[in-house]
């Protein structure tokens, strides 16, 4: 075998590799417990809040999946009580919350500018693009 | 540049094995939204027939609070029927569980109006209304978002009340456990009550339990062990006497049941062999009488975390905790 013709032989191993890597995230089943996006009010928050900072806490809408990433978790680990949408979560205290179903749920909540807390709970990704894009997707916002 | 691609090609399986080990929630006993660690909920006192109402007298019952208004068109009855179907269902249970719906719009909801309402939907409903200024502390309180809405163009001009219409369950010790946004599966509101209820069935009941870490002294040796104390409210509530004997935690070597006493104006502390709970005891472990120690913590224990201690009686057998680091 010449040198160039082992180079094109690993390449496409590699790229071999590649493909079988997108198709396993295309395909591969989806975790069968859904796991958590957890925000967390740090310390200092109501104090800077008060400061008249404003603060870019939550984003919004928060978008969860069922039955992939669907526990929603707040945790307050600031000294005040900290209200976030109909969630009034006290000092060093968690909320947790699961989502068995799709839907759209609107709050009023003053930590965001709009006044409104949006929760997308979406339904879990169908095998194939949707999957895949799914998955690069919570890569880059895990990332 | 061929290699280029090919490393390009070989990073996404490595990156998608990386995707596939997101960690799995824990466990939940509750399928709605739980507080953890759950704390007092906000009592409060509205005006009622035959006198005043108070949260806190509910004690002993499981507390199913909402909030609505009489002239709601869509929201509070749709809530209202399905607390009275997840009542329906308990059977005999039912007579444990109290459902309270709080009024957001003082300016019509007369005891009166608010009581023909209610009843529509269940005889044991208690509608409670009152002054503005007071309801809307029990609003904050909670949480409770309320915004009046003119109806433009009404005759006679009407409005409507814009509320948060979450269902919040309230333990027979008169601590807030979990708060359902509206939409939760009635379902899911059933199978949280009835945790609520299995949970006030059994006869000891542990509240309130936290721990307060050693201070530490500036000229401790780093490494040197050190303890902690744990306090409780340990209550009997079944037909026969039982104990506390021993406890055990895993952020400690082990755990020793104390007692602060005052010999003569000297404070001794002593390990006892068991703390007695007779029927219809209500023994606190605090600071300065029974307690626990934990003695050689295995980590630091810093405040705001919380610590799993494993309590154990010598009728009801184990009873895992879980206490607030204070």
């Amino acid at each position: 075998m010449t040198r160039r013709a082992t180079v094109v032989a690993a390449a496409l191993a590699v790229g071999l590799l590649g493909l079988a890597g997108l198709a396993w995230a295309a395909f591969a089943p989806m975790p069968e417990r859904g796991a958590a996006l957890t925000f967390v009010v740090p310390p200092g928050t109501a104090a800077r809040l008060k400061a008249g900072e404003a603060l870019d806490v939550l984003p919004s809408p928060i978008h969860l999946t069922v039955g992939v990433r669907d526990v929603l978790v707040i945790t307050n680990d600031d000294e005040a009580i900290h209200q976030v949408g109909p969630i009034v979560v006290g000092s060093r205290q968690t909320y947790r919350i699961p989502f068995r179903r799709p839907g759209t749920f609107k709050y009023n909540c003053s930590l965001h500018a709009t006044g409104t807390l949006t929760l997308v709970i979406d339904p879990p990704p169908a095998a194939g693009l949707a999957r895949l894009r799914w998955r690069l997707a919570s890569l880059v916002t895990s990332s | 540049m061929r290699a280029r691609r090919a490393l390009a090609a070989l990073a996404v399986p490595l990156l998608a094995a990386a995707l596939a080990s997101a960690a799995p929630a824990s466990g939940a006993a509750f399928r709605s939204g739980a507080f953890d660690p759950p704390r007092q909920a906000p009592d409060f006192t509205l005006p009622a027939a035959g006198g005043e109402f108070q949260l806190r007298r509910l004690q002993g019952q499981v507390v199913v609070l909402t909030f609505g208004y009489s002239s709601c068109p869509d929201v509070c009855p749709t809530v209202l029927a399905e607390l009275a179907q997840v009542r329906g269902r308990l059977g005999a249970a039912a007579k444990r569980v109290q459902v309270v719906y709080v009024s957001v719009d003082p300016e019509r909801d007369t005891p009166a109006r608010l009581r023909a309402f209610t009843e529509q939907f269940d005889k044991t409903f208690l509608g409670l209304t009152g002054p503005a200024e007071q309801l809307a502390a029990v609003w904050k309180a909670y949480g409770v978002s309320v915004v009046r809405k003119d109806l433009p163009g009404s005759k006679p001009p009407t409005y409507l009340v814009h509320h948060a219409a979450s269902v919040f369950l309230i333990d027979s010790a008169g601590r807030l456990r979990v708060m359902a946004p509206f939409g939760t599966p009635s379902d899911d509101v059933l199978h949280d009550v009835r945790v609520l209820l299995k949970e006030s069935d059994a006869p000891i009941l542990v509240e309130e339990p936290w721990v307060r870490r050693a201070a530490v002294m500036p000229d401790a040796k780093p490494g040197a062990p050190s303890n902690a104390a744990g306090y409780a409210i340990l209550r009997n509530r079944g037909t026969a006497p039982d104990a506390l004997v021993s406890a055990s935690s895993d952020v400690s070597e082990r755990v020793e049941v104390h007692e602060t006493r005052n010999m003569s104006g000297m404070m001794m502390m002593e390990k006892v062999d068991k703390v007695a709970l007779p029927t219809g005891a209500r023994v606190e472990l605090k600071p300065g009488s029974y307690h626990l120690m934990l003695i050689g913590l295995k980590r630091p224990l810093t405040p705001g975390q919380t610590v799993d201690i494993t309590l154990e009686f010598e009728r009801a057998g184990k009873i895992k905790t879980r206490a607030e680091v204070r």
